[in-house]
Order: structure tokens, then sequence, then C-alpha cells
């Protein structure tokens, strides 16, 4: 089926804003939805595999601009509702390349929204952001621009404010 | 006390106040927003066999619910501007969508129309409020979708259920019993060539 009139494209939506409440608050509810009908490591998936989609449909029009990975980073949080990562390396490999590194989130706008969440310990209740970055980094290694030569990049939450830590940290293991 | 009309001083200062409030607010792109909500849908499709209908209208339900939340958080800023005339509530419904999505509300949702159940061109005999939908925020991100799936599911109702949410919470805290019935009565999907939205105001009982 296609349409015969014209109802909108994406791109009548890229580039404009809303508030970040309205996700805020609506977030908890697809939690609690998750949690409700899936174990609780199948909804941490679920949460980034929903990120991964939006951030792939996303990538059709948004072109990024950045090749250090942080500034990539960084760009994408800013695109989508801004935000303050910082980073730390972890370990190198014998050739002095980042392995395994630290994203800290100083400002996580979904944790923002974690008050009304039911057994959020059973969960990284941000694994969402994770699975923006992960596929961001990727589909950028893909394209072979990156200043650094990874071919791959895993990124998992370890610690989410939502869930009562002091930090959202996510971390990134390099394959090269 | 909910005063009986808002004067010209009371638009001059909300006209100020929602710009503001924009300003400040955290914002984020809203092409993502729509991305979160086609994809909310399609992973509770997933999890929930195949049914898109009941996907949908478990999202349906959940926004409509974080719309009220919305609005209770800005209700003591609605307070300010709140009258009882329902002639008011265009004002105020553009004053928050103005909120929601600033400026750029209007390329989705074109000046809200007030109708009186006795006005001689109102078929229904309710109150009524019509918008015209020129560009539909939830068709935008599903074109590339098999959309003959989603024609049946009122999948804009996402949208027009929140706002139906927030009226009757608007129309709650103005001491005016009526519930809100909120019906698509043009749509993109169904061969439209605009959207609209109408709600219609039911007298409570009692």
């Amino acid at each position: 089926m296609t349409l015969e009139y014209n109802p909108g494209t994406p791109e009548d939506l890229f580039g404009k804003k809303a508030r970040v409440l309205v996700a805020q608050m609506t977030y908890p509810d697809l939690v609690n939805f998750l949690l409700h009908h899936r174990t609780p490591e199948q909804a941490e998936e679920d949460l980034r595999d929903i990120s991964m989609r939006i951030c792939k449909k996303l990538l059709e029009l948004w072109k990024p601009k950045s090749r250090k990975v942080l500034n990539l980073i960084k760009e994408l949080l800013r695109l989508i509702w801004g935000g303050n990562m910082i980073f730390k390396v972890i370990q190198y490999d014998d050739r002095k390349r980042p392995l395994l590194v630290q994203f800290i989130d100083k400002d996580c706008k979904i944790c923002k929204s974690g008050e009304e969440v039911l057994e959020v310990s059973k969960i990284h209740y941000c694994s969402a952001i994770s699975g923006f970055v992960e596929y961001l980094l990727n589909y950028m290694a893909q394209q072979g621009t990156m200043k650094l030569k990874y071919k791959s990049a895993d990124v998992r939450t370890t610690s989410s404010k939502g869930n009562g830590d002091k930090q959202c940290i996510h971390f990134c293991t390099f394959t090269y | 006390m909910v005063r009986k009309k808002i004067g010209p001083f009371k638009k001059f200062l909300a006209a100020i106040g929602k710009r503001l409030l924009w300003w400040r607010a955290e914002k984020m792109d809203l092409y993502v927003l729509a991305l979160m909500a086609r994809e909310t849908v399609i992973k509770y499709r997933e999890i929930l066999n195949g049914d898109l209908q009941r996907a949908a209208n478990i999202l349906k339900e959940q926004f409509a619910s974080s719309a009220r939340t919305y609005l209770q958080s800005f209700m003591s800023q609605i307070k300010l501007i709140a009258s009882n005339d329902l002639k008011d509530i265009t004002f105020i419904a553009e004053v928050s969508l103005y909120s929601i999505l600033g400026p750029d509300y209007r390329k989705f949702f074109s000046n809200i129309k007030y109708v009186a159940a006795d006005d001689p061109n109102n078929l229904e005999k309710l109150h009524k409020f019509v918008n015209i939908v020129p560009k539909c925020l939830m068709c935008s991100a599903i074109r590339d979708l098999n959309l003959e799936e989603y024609k049946d599911t009122n999948y804009g109702e996402i949208i027009t259920n929140a706002l139906a949410s927030l009226l009757e919470l608007l129309l709650d805290y103005l001491d005016l019993h009526y519930s809100v019935e909120v019906k698509e009565t043009q749509c993109f999907m169904r061969g439209s060539p605009f959207g609209e939205v109408v709600m219609f105001l039911h007298e409570k009982k009692g």
C-alpha cells in the first residue's frame, strides 16, 4: 500500500524538536511492559534492540561528522537528547590501542525517568543507550572513516542511576 | 478559583511564558521520538505473537497515561492562564502543544477550532474541537513499513488519545464535567488528503 497523499516524511521530523520529558515519561511504561513479559535479560536485550533499530533508521538521514569515538558519541547524544559523556580507557592492547573503554554518562536523560519502574533493579535501566552507541560505532567502523581502526565494538551498560547506582556507565570492548 | 475568560493581558503573558519555557526545556529530536513509538510498537508486536492491533493499543494507553502525568507537571503554569470558557480551551491547547513541540507544532496541528453544541452546522449537537493535521507525526515515521497492516490500527491515535487525555484532565481541573471522545475523522492511511481529529465532549451524568 502506498499513500496517495503526503502525510509527511522522516525529513519533516528530523531536526525538529520535542521535549525530552515526553520520552522520559513513556520510557518507564516500556520497561515495565518488557519486565512483565520477558526475563530481565531478555528485557535488557529488547531495550538495546529497540535503540539499535532507531539508530539504524536515524542513520538513513543523519550523516555523522565526527571521526573520533568520543566526539561521535557526543554528536549522537546531542542529536537525540543532549547529555554529557566522558570516557576512561581501562585497558590497552599490546599495540597501545584502546581495548576496553568506560563511557560515563554524567547527565543520563533516560535515568531521570526511572522513579516509577517496578523491579528495575533486575535490569540496567539505561541499556538503551548502549544499543544506540554500539550500533553507531559498528556502522562507522564499516564506513571505514574512524581514526581508531577497530573492526567492531561491543557496548554493555554496567551501571545505571535508574537502578540506584552512582553513575551511568557503559563498557565498550573494541576488536581489531 | 478559575476565571471566566482569558483576557488579552493573560494571553500576552502566556505568549511570553510559552516561549520562555520552550527555550529553557531539554529537547530531543522529533524524528527520534517518532521512531521510539514506531520501534516500541514493533517490539510489542513481536512479544505479543504478531498482534499489531494489540501492540498499538498498548502504546496508545501508555502514551495517554504519560500525557496526563506530563500535564500535571505543568498544571501550575496552566493555572495561570486557564479559564472555564470552552472557547478558551483552544488557546490553552495551543499553549500546551507549543510547550511540547515548540513553534513547529503548527506543522502538525493546525488551528484548533471550537464548535459549540448549538451551532447550526454541528450535526452531532455536542461541543467539539476540530483539529486539522496537515502532516502526521506518526505516519511520517512508518511510511517504509507495510501500511496495509497499519491502516486499520488507528495508529495516529497514539497521539490523539494522548491529546484527548490531556483535554479531559484540563476539563476536570476547570470543573467542566465532560468526558472526551476522540475520533480520527480523516486519516492519510484511509486515503484522506489530510488528517482530522475531532474531540467530542459528552456531559458526565450525576
